[in-house]
């Protein structure tokens, strides 16, 4: 009975294990380094009054709203609309779009030693309202003051998660 | 007794009581007494044009207003401060100086060494040890309105932790039912 010849890695198996271990140690370093090269940025828009009734803080503002409420003199914010978008390098720009017409357009991305270098275009219904150039470390979000809108004024916050 | 000039300033603004008013214009010759009636119409009318014509304009934030005073005097007050004196010779003190800097790095690096069992080796230094971490930082480096009717300015409270680009001259937007 002829038995079929046993494979056998050309440089013996220790090569070949050492070989394994190289691929998955490198295939973690580009997965380390695709991760870095990714942002969350997060948009949201904010309706703050002075009305009365119950607080409506979201969580994600809930580090801030002391902050915000003191700042801007109101005492009630509520999130009108938030969306979130991951920032690839390989892509130039992005256009976030937190509600009420306003966009927000993100359009070059650095990373620095303190956070990331975004350059910021604020518009509404096609009108440029401002633009900006601004550092953000993770989780220290930009508010801008926007109109005011009901009883109260609109604020644009931008975050990078 | 007053001076003459103060009763006649309080004449002129209409702070005088009736019976000094009448004491003090009882004291004018005729040709005096027109020439301050002339004066006192001259103030009364400068006085109207100024209250109708240059009001005093409300402030819409003064919330805003009192931060960003507020922040520029202490700012002012921290450059003013006078520097601390040194003594010393200055050999001394740079020896000093670079023994404590020896000491930091030796106790960060051992820090490192026992938090993360080595130094990574990696180009972001921001990876390795984030300034600060989870501190409050948001910068505006530059910013332009893009219309001629909108302000835009930046806005850092330091004590609140808080930037935020203020724009002026938006149009209001009624609230939708």
């Amino acid at each position: 009975m002829n038995t079929l010849p046993r494979s056998r890695p050309p440089f013996g198996w220790p090569v070949a294990a050492l070989a394994i271990v190289a691929a998955l140690a490198f295939g973690a370093f580009c997965a380390n380094a695709g991760a870095a090269d990714r942002e969350v940025v997060w948009t949201g828009l904010i309706y703050a009054t002075n009305e009365g009734g119950p607080d409506r803080t979201p969580a994600v503002l809930a580090p801030y709203a002391r902050q915000i409420k003191k700042v801007f003199g109101y005492n009630r914010l509520q999130l009108l609309g938030e969306q979130r978008k991951v920032m690839d390098r390989h892509q130039k720009q992005w256009s976030l779009v937190p509600g009420k017409g306003f966009v927000l357009q993100v359009d070059s991305r650095k990373k620095g030693t303190r956070g990331c270098h975004l350059h910021l275009a604020l518009s509404r219904q096609k009108k440029l309202l401002v633009k900006t150039d601004a550092m953000l470390a993770p989780h220290s979000p930009l508010f801008f003051r926007g109109p005011l809108y009901g009883r109260g004024q609109l604020i644009i916050a931008v975050m990078v998660e | 007794m007053k001076p003459f000039e103060e009763t006649y300033t309080a004449w002129l603004d209409g702070e005088l009581s009736p019976e000094e008013a009448r004491a003090f214009e009882a004291g004018l010759d005729p040709r005096q007494r027109a020439e301050a009636e002339a004066e006192r119409a001259a103030t009364r009318a400068l006085g109207d044009l100024l209250r109708h014509h240059l009001p005093t304009p409300p402030l819409p934030n003064p919330d805003f207003f009192n931060h960003s005073l507020l922040e520029r005097i202490a700012a002012e007050e921290r450059a003013a401060a006078p520097a601390p004196a040194r003594s010393g010779s200055p050999f001394l003190r740079l020896f000093w100086a670079t023994l404590s800097g020896a000491a930091v790095a030796a106790i960060t690096l051992a820090a490192v060494v026992v938090t993360t069992g080595a130094p990574r080796m990696t180009t972001d230094f921001y990876a390795v040890t984030p300034p600060g971490e989870g501190d409050y930082y948001a910068e505006i480096l530059e910013s332009e309105p893009g219309q001629p009717t909108i302000s835009a300015y930046a806005f850092h409270s330091s004590s609140e932790q808080l930037t935020v680009l203020w724009l002026d001259g938006l149009d209001y937007l009624p609230a939708e039912p």
